[in-house]
């Protein structure tokens, strides 16, 4: 009997349609928790690292946590895990909404597919009845029209994940999205989901997820929702605002990366802050699964060219979309950030692989007539209008749908991709804050702030103030408030969101009633370290090495205005520091003894097995 | 007795009343005005005239900056010479200490626009050369503000309305006012009796005294203020004075004569407009250490005048009731914002709709308040002036926090009626935290089918749950054939579940989908309000589900949005 | 001898503390003039009369301060509420 999880994962084989369902492996669960670190741990089982990732090896992992449907606060995470067709790195791209939830109630913990169909498919799932489907009627449908259509075929209440057509077309910065506005956006595995020809899952669940201690379990989250509804960040700003509230901060600390990083401060800042689109174009707030603190936003710009209605945009897109490509209309970000939203494509991608072209052009690299049109920095119609030809891989779009470092390379420019491991970077300037320049250059999938937002610390002071320009200890506050910490929110299902408001021990007082599995502090903080180091091993194994561990040269130059202007990325011993703090050795390898010391000797021997 | 009707009858034929009327008439309406000996002959005729935006509380600057704007083309609007001069109003410091609170406080007045700074003796004389350097360290100076003649204004906002239709009633004394049962309210006189329906009381220092006739006691003290004036002397002052550390004012009228003067607590709350040797001794030793050569001038007259204030130094302006509306306690400083409150209470009384400038002038501000001990001295202002503007600052700026921001019930009045659950789709976010809580309270275990309370999404951006509304006419009850509903005393109807054979009878009868068959149970299952603290209220995050007492028409409302939507509930 | 010693300083009040300013536009600077031993303290609570306990991140040229902090010539303040997000 399994408490918190249902105890069954979910095989589908799309080319030969076989459907079985497994066993959850207790002491799995225990060690890598479930969500990210359990369909992880499923993944490095499943494949050898070294596979081509658009390929029908690489399976598509769906994980969710324990406490995923749980009804706890914010417990409405789900994750996708597969070898990235973006970056070759392990991939885990998370998403909120409602479908994490179904699947729960569904009966399941994790969706594994494999294979690949030849046929465009869509998978229903009905408790434990499981069909694959004909969807040749849905393929080239946006999300939305995919979601209602799919609602028609199945169930009324069904939860669709679903590609956009940028899925479909393989671009490989596409995304799953879920519940219409959600989306499991970076690394590119819509793109791998496209390949399998799989346009959808729909899930309907009418089962329970089982409580070990229902009483406990109900105490423990009442004094979370607590927690959450006092917290001023939780449910302050971020209710009032969402996440954009940061745009005029992050600008005013001089830390809002603009131009495709030529800059950290953005004029036009405040046109695309929260406030703005609080006062311009917000309808409502919504919630996720049992979320207290509903920082979505359904927007509508109501007339103009820019007309649309959707969600966001979130504080990433904004910056993306805008700064980044010197965008300051409200409106025309918005409508790019629905439009990425109608493609299913990743929005920071997006607008990062826009801003890189808008470069070239500018430098004469790219010429108007390979593009079609000018495309200048702070051009908002070529903006969005790139973004359109991205999602219908038109013209030129289909060289930009692969995302900014294949573009700069192919452009003799590889100096102009502003990521790590293929991953573009996101909004917060590496030459401001330190902890984020090591984060980003460390980060197991790519340039990327959700694993590990050291910005909390570097400053709102969570969970205790460190300037951001101070290198001391900054590898170890990366280390384990951060990423290990990060990567064991992940894995129980809840919302990284809440973590403004609670630690690790709120999170373990909700896993042990609901798991019967004794979950600790001490105990959660080797969870982590075991995560982190397993997606590490993923990653050696595909071919990465310490020599990947950097930040574009941009970067370590000196920020040229604004009021940090001076300050630049600095990762050099930091990152030998990084590496002896984690156990691992000058190469960034994992020494024998740590993996020993985590339990992760037996993956070791099954990756060697494949030599 | 005569008998008068209006459409509003203002008592108090100071500078609010009559700006008031003006506007009021203005506006086409029917206006009397009551006072009780001549027009200007209370606080306003005997103040010192100083039009001045800067030391002012902070709510008060915005309404003082209005009003200011107003006064250059008063005199022609009125057709007389209110003898305006913006020359700009000095606040002097004399002693080391206060010197940087005023610095703070010129800071602070800037930091709302208002165009004020500090400027150092040396300045000071430049601009007023009138003054003497010795006692003088430097001052705050605001050049927008100025002085007029205060009774001119007055007679010339009075004399318009009166040429445009206004009726008056000198000389007499308000002794009841009452509300009837048509709507309007009904003004005693010594010699009348006027029906209304709006009634504004504007009547300074009497304007305690006839609120507690309508059964309210406001925090209203009355202050005393002596002035004097001297014999015409040749120019030497344009601007305003006052003094940071006192209440000493002065300024130069146009025919020359200094006057002069400052404030006195009186503790009885009784018309009192005599002076004092001693405080006119005092003042006359501080001016003349201020101001060159004024030792030997004649004083000609010396008066006193009384002005209602209130514990923040703000007036009060607010409804009594549905028909009487209070301008008071405007704390010896309401001549300057006279013209822009008349056009505010004017547009008030039109509309029925209080203009968003008066806001923060409601007497709500004072809720609990009355009892405690003041004295309208300053500092004593300027702390709760502090203090309520950290209230008010809980206010709502762009639809962001306003939508966020829950409705206030009134539980107070409903206390001993049953408490149900209430639902505002307003507040709902779609979330559904009750259901999650609903499920492991009743069901122990977590699931989304088979519940008591569901969500529905009738669309992307409207949702609500929905539930037994524990009406009154358990069509439930009517339904079931089996005795396995019953009503307790609080008229919550609950399943007895080995009677229930899961005919589903009741739940096409709920008409707001209160009713649902749990297959593992094999009957039906409904709220009982889980016994009287109900999970789904207290998990919510937003209160869009809030247990209190409900009226009829909440129970209407509900019914009827629920009803609608039962299609689209999750478990359908 | 006096020395007169005001210093002139630009406030922004950003996400809910606007309501303190409702006339300020989004992102706009106010520019104030205050005695130059002031500090960060000294300018909410007295000078702009906003509780201390509203603001979680005072920033001071793109730098977050200490409230003890005192200003100087030019410095361009914004007042932030607790703020988290990505």
């Amino acid at each position: 009997m399994f408490y918190g999880y249902t105890g069954t994962i979910l095989r589908v084989n799309l080319t030969n349609g076989k459907i079985s369902k497994e066993a959850l492996d207790k002491k799995m669960a225990e060690d890598f928790v479930g969500g990210r670190g359990l369909a992880s741990r499923l993944l490095c089982e499943e494949i050898d690292p070294q596979i081509e990732a658009l390929s029908p090896e690489n399976p598509l992992i769906f994980g969710t946590g324990p406490l995923t449907g749980t009804g706890a606060p914010a417990t409405a995470r789900y994750v996708v895990v597969c070898k990235a067709p973006l970056t070759g790195t392990i991939a885990c791209s998370n998403s909120g909404g409602f479908f994490g939830p179904e699947i729960k109630f569904a009966g399941y913990d994790a969706l594994i597919i494999e294979g690949e169909s030849p046929e465009p498919v869509y998978l229903w799932i009905k408790d434990e009845r499981v069909e694959i489907r004909p969807a040749r009627v849905l393929w080239g449908k946006f999300p939305s029209e995919t979601e209602s259509s799919l609602q028609k075929l199945t169930h009324p209440s069904a939860k669709i994940a679903c590609i956009g057509p940028g899925g479909e077309k393989l671009s490989l910065m596409s995304g799953i999205v879920n519940d219409n506005y959600r989306i499991a956006a970076r690394s590119g595995v819509g793109a791998l989901m496209g390949k399998k020809k799989l346009k959808a899952i729909a899930v309907r669940g009418t089962g329970g997820i089982n409580l070990a201690d229902t009483e406990e379990f109900w105490k423990a989250s009442m004094d979370m929702h607590a927690k959450i509804t006092g917290d001023p960040v939780s449910f302050g700003s971020f209710r009032a605002y969402g996440t954009t509230s940061l745009v005029n901060l992050i600008n005013e600390m001089g830390a809002y990366p603009t131009r495709n990083f030529k800059s950290d401060t953005f004029e036009g800042a405040a046109n695309t802050s929260g406030e703005a689109i609080a006062e311009e174009i917000l309808e409502r707030n919504r919630a996720c699964f049992a979320c207290p603190i509903s920082c979505t936003r359904v927007t509508e710009v109501k007339k103009g060219p820019y007309k649309g209605r959707g969600e966001g945009p979130e504080y990433e897109s904004t910056w993306a979309l805008g700064a980044l490509c010197g965008v300051s209309n409200l409106e025309a970000v918005a409508k790019a950030n629905y439009l990425c939203g109608d493609y299913g494509i990743d929005t920071i991608s997006t607008g990062a692989t826009i801003a890189c072209a808008m470069e070239l052009f500018e430098s004469g690299a790219l010429t108007e007539k390979e593009i079609g049109f000018p495309l200048n920095f702070g051009d908002e119609a070529a903006m969005v209008r790139a973004v359109e030809m991205i999602g219908e891989r038109e013209g030129f779009g289909d060289i930009l749908a692969d995302g900014s470092y294949r573009l700069a390379e192919r452009y003799g420019h590889p100096e102009l991709f502003m990521g790590a491991k293929k991953l573009e970077m996101s909004a917060y300037s590496p030459r401001v804050f330190q902890g984020m320049a090591l984060q980003y250059a460390t980060s197991n999938r790519g340039a990327c702030h959700v694993r590990g937002n050291t910005v909390a610390a570097e400053l709102y002071g969570v969970p205790r103030y460190m300037p951001p320009e101070v290198l001391e200890q900054k590898e170890e506050m990366v280390r384990r408030p951060f990423q290990n910490s990060t990567a064991f929110v992940d894995s129980s299902g809840i919302c990284l969101f809440t973590k403004f408001a609670i630690t690790h021990r709120e999170i373990c007082a909700l896993l042990t009633p609901a798991t019967g599995i004794d979950f600790n502090f001490d105990r959660s903080i080797v969870q982590g370290d075991r995560i982190w180091n397993l997606e590490r091993m993923f990653n050696l194994r595909a071919g990465f090495t310490a020599a990947d561990d950097k930040l574009p040269a941009r970067v370590s130059e000196p920020s040229p205005d604004g009021p940090r202007a001076g300050s630049r990325a600095i990762l050099q011993n930091h990152l030998q520091t990084y590496y002896q703090l984690r156990g691992w050795d000058t190469e960034g390898r994992p020494t024998p003894s740590k993996l020993e010391e985590l339990g992760l000797e037996d993956w070791w021997n099954v990756c060697r097995e494949h030599d | 007795m005569n008998k008068l009707e209006a459409d509003v009858i203002i008592i108090g034929g100071g500078i609010i009343g009559c700006a008031t009327a003006y506007n009021l008439i203005k506006k086409g309406l029917d206006v009397l005005l009551i006072e009780r000996n001549g027009i200007g002959s209370g606080a306003t005729g005997r103040s010192g005239g100083g039009i001045r935006q800067s030391a002012r509380v902070s709510n008060e600057i915005p309404l003082a900056m209005e009003s200011v704007a107003l006064f250059p083309g008063l005199s022609d609007e009125l057709g007389i010479d209110i003898e305006y001069t913006r020359s700009g109003n000095f606040r002097l410091v004399e002693m080391p200490d206060h010197r940087r609170p005023m610095q703070v406080d010129i800071a602070r007045q800037q930091s709302h626009g208002l165009d004020v700074s500090w400027l150092g003796v040396t300045d000071v004389l430049e601009l007023a050369p009138g003054l003497r350097w010795q006692n003088i360290l430097g001052a705050s100076y605001c050049p927008e503000d100025g002085h007029c003649d205060p009774l001119r204004m007055v007679s010339g906002f009075y004399h318009k309305a009166k040429e445009d239709g206004l009726k008056v009633l000198l000389n007499s004394d308000v002794q009841n006012i009452q509300q009837m049962d048509n709507g309007q309210a009904e003004v005693e006189t010594n010699t009348h009796s006027l029906k209304a329906a709006k009634i504004v009381i504007a009547a300074g220092f009497g304007s305690q005294e006839l609120c507690r006739k309508i059964g309210l006691d406001l925090p209203l003290q009355n202050v005393r203020y002596e002035s004097m004036i001297t014999e015409p002397l040749p120019p030497i002052l344009s601007q305003m004075f006052g003094v940071a550390s006192s209440d000493l004012f002065f300024r130069q009228t146009q025919n020359g004569g200094i006057h002069f003067g400052g404030g006195l607590i009186e503790e009885e709350n009784e018309e009192d407009t005599r002076t004092t040797g001693d405080n006119l001794k005092m003042a006359v030793a501080h001016i003349s250490r201020l101001v060159k050569d004024l030792g030997k001038a004649n004083l000609l007259r010396t008066w006193g005048g009384l002005d209602p204030s209130t514990p923040d130094g703000m007036p009060i302006l607010d409804f009594l009731n549905e028909n009487v509306l209070l301008a008071t306690g405007f704390c010896g400083h309401g001549l300057a914002l006279g013209p822009m409150v008349g056009r505010y209470l004017a547009e008030w009384l039109a509309t029925d709709q209080c203009p968003e400038a008066l806001e923060p002038f409601k007497r709500n501000r004072f809720d609990g308040w009355l009892q405690t001990k003041w004295t309208p001295s300053g500092a004593f202002a300027a702390d709760l002036a502090t203090e309520a503007t950290q209230t008010s600052g809980t206010g709502t700026v762009g639809s962001g926090i306003a939508f966020m921001t829950p409705p206030e019930y009134d539980d107070a009045e409903s206390a001993d009626q049953q408490k149900l659950l209430a639902v505002n789709p307003e507040m709902c976010t779609g979330c559904r935290m009750c259901e999650s809580a609903c499920s492991i309270e009743h069901e122990k275990i977590m699931r989304q089918t088979g519940l008591r309370i569901q969500v529905a999404y009738p669309s992307d951006d409207y949702f609500l749950p929905i539930m037994c509304i524990h009406c009154e006419d358990t069509h439930c009850m009517e339904a079931c054939v089996y005795d396995a509903l019953e009503i307790n005393d609080y008229g919550i109807v609950t399943v007895i579940e080995d009677n229930c054979i899961a005919c589903m009878l009741c739940i096409p009868a709920c008409p707001t989908g209160g009713i649902t068959f749990v297959d593992s149970k094999e009957t039906v299952v409904k709220c009982n309000l889980c016994g009287g603290d109900p999970v789904c209220a207290r998990y919510c995050p937003t209160q869009a589900i809030t247990f209190r007492a409900i009226d009829t028409n909440m129970r209407e409302k509900m019914d009827d949005f629920m009803s609608k939507n039962l299609d689209s509930r999750i478990d359908r | 001898m006096f020395v007169e010693s005001m210093i002139n300083i630009t406030v922004k009040l950003s996400i809910d503390l606007r309501c303190y300013r409702p006339s300020l536009k989004i992102n706009e600077s106010m520019s104030i003039a205050v005695p130059d031993d002031t500090t960060l303290l000294e300018l909410l609570t007295n000078i702009l009369q906003i509780p201390a306990h509203a603001v979680a991140i005072p920033i001071v040229n793109g730098e977050k301060c200490k409230l003890e902090q005192s200003l100087k010539k030019d410095d361009q303040v914004a007042f932030w509420p607790p703020m988290g997000g990505g």
